[in-house]
């Protein structure tokens, strides 16, 4: 399994300085999609 | 003067109209060109929100809004009304007004963005109307289920055990994506109230397996790992101690228990205290008349009912790919109508139909988010623009060349929340254009979980209101 929800991984989906920065990454991945979808 | 008509106000209809409105603004076509829509509604609502009105944490007006304001100011006319008759030969609807009284409309452009007709029907005993179950898909059906769900949570308060089901309710349903962020809100909530060890907690889909999602399930880069739908959802529940049946295809609901059906053909049974079931989607029940009076139904829509357009109908799942979707949402019989949204008969599922040995169809339809929607009214719009200018319909909004992006509610709060977040891209696998990955480009889908995903949720929530009433620059935002 690549993908395990064990102590590592909670502490990161609960670390807000880290979250802020995806919050910030996946905006930008979002942004990208949204325009690749509008011809 | 052209008139345009849009018939529903849901992500398709209402966007569509917008963006109608300011695409005659910009070009001055405004003065020339008339648009109307045609709503069963006299709110819009913003049903992604829904599943926190399900469990008391929303109030169902806080995801609505009165349509007839942002018309007013975007300058297009609006009847509150249900569209049950179209004649394409001779430009007009018939429609029942709030009043009873019946309306005919005109137009020279239609779209028809109609959204589902819940068919509660399909088995017996689903829904919150003549059924055990409840549902999330409309404001009143959430309200309902809300105050049955706070019920049930007195009733644990009292030390009571209940088994609570979650999933959906025939084998052909969709948005399995809306039920699970309501499975997983709900497990959340119980255990913010420390109730959650009474409850037995069971998610029953006709997805082919967990985290499916209805469209085939996502795989994203993790690094240099390959994270999948499946292994997340698979870890969340078992580490939530929910348990899942997939794979199934409910057939009757009685007043404390669920008889499904199993792709395997096996008939089970399963007790439960409080289900949440969505049900299948149809189209709405509207016929299609020739100028000769007859009925040409069957010839502008499939068997479902949802409106044929541009897509080509007739390949079995196997051979199903990219170019088959949809792109310009026009009608193959009368070029001045289009469909979108829910509306539009896709060719067919994103994700494996698959039949039990009896011959029962589990077979997962394929979702249109609220985004999906969007695109899609967005580009028939645009193409009635072109035609407009004397142009052919240019405007391309294919469901296997643009993204679904949705987020996954699990726990709503600003601190201490958690979402799933699903980047995909594109939503239908389009193997012609990715032929080594599976129909995706795996460097832009993204799958996952943390306080980020919350953080979106509640932003999209208050985006998509604040675009979709109109207000300052609301063209610009994404």
């Amino acid at each position: 399994m690549k993908f395990q929800i064990d102590g590592k991984e909670k502490r990161r989906q609960k670390n807000l300085i880290l979250q802020f920065f995806l919050f910030a990454a996946y905006g930008l991945r979002f942004n990208k999609l949204i325009k690749l979808s509008k011809h | 003067m052209a008139k345009i008509l849009v018939v529903g106000a849901g992500f398709a209809g209402h966007f569509a109209a917008m963006t109608l409105s300011d695409q005659l603004k910009k070009k001055g076509l405004t003065g020339s060109n008339e648009i109307t829509v045609i709503s069963r509604q006299p709110k819009f609502t913003y049903i992604p929100s829904l599943i926190w009105v399900g469990i008391g944490k929303m109030q169902a007006e806080t995801t609505q809004f009165e349509l007839d304001k942002v018309y007013k100011k975007l300058n297009i006319g609006f009847i509150v009304g249900r569209v049950f008759e179209v004649h394409p030969d001779d430009r007009y609807v018939v429609a029942e007004t709030q009043e009873n009284s019946t309306l005919r409309v005109s137009y020279d452009y239609l779209i028809m963005a109609t959204g589902p007709f819940l068919n509660f029907a399909a088995t017996p005993g689903l829904g919150p109307d003549h059924g055990h179950t409840y549902s999330v898909c409309t404001p009143d059906h959430a309200a309902h289920t809300s105050r049955r769900y706070l019920q049930l949570v007195s009733e644990l308060e009292k030390g009571r055990k209940a088994d609570v089901v979650i999933g959906t309710g025939h084998g052909t349903c969709t948005c399995q994506g809306a039920a699970i962020e309501f499975l997983f809100n709900v497990h959340f909530d119980l255990e913010a109230r420390g109730l959650r060890h009474l409850v037995n907690l069971t998610w029953l889909s006709n997805e082919p397996r967990l985290g499916d999602l209805g469209i085939d399930g996502v795989e994203a880069k993790n690094g240099e790992d390959l994270v999948t739908s499946e292994e997340i959802v698979t870890e969340l529940f078992k580490e939530y101690q929910i348990q899942w049946e997939v794979k199934s295809h409910v057939y009757n609901i009685t007043e404390n228990r669920i008889e499904y059906e199993t792709l395997e053909g096996e008939k089970k049974e399963k007790p439960f205290d409080f289900a949440m079931l969505l049900p299948p989607f149809k189209g709405q029940p509207i016929q299609y008349f020739a100028a000769d009076g007859s009925d040409i139904t069957e010839k502008m829509c499939n068997p479902a009912g949802f409106v044929k357009v541009d897509a080509v109908y007739g390949n079995a799942y196997p051979e199903l790919d990219g170019p088959d979707w949809p792109k310009t949402y026009q009608s193959p019989v009368y070029e001045n109508i289009y469909a979108a949204g829910i509306a539009f008969a896709p060719p067919g599922p994103l994700s494996l139909p698959q039949k039990s040995p009896n011959g029962t169809m589990i077979a997962p339809s394929p979702p249109r988010t609220g985004f999906t929607s969007e695109l899609c009214g967005h580009a028939a719009a645009l193409n009635i623009i072109d035609m407009l200018e004397g142009k052919k319909p240019a405007h391309s909004s294919s469901m296997a060349e643009s993204a679904g992006v949705c987020v996954a509610s699990m726990h709503n709060r600003m601190f201490g929340g958690n979402a799933m977040i699903i980047g995909v891209y594109p939503v239908a696998r389009n193997r012609k254009n990715y032929p080594a990955t599976s129909g995706r480009d795996l460097s832009l889908n993204a799958v996952d979980i943390g306080q980020s995903g919350a953080w979106f949720k509640k932003m999209l929530h208050h985006m998509f209101l604040y675009k979709l009433q109109g207000r300052a620059f609301w063209s610009k935002l994404p």
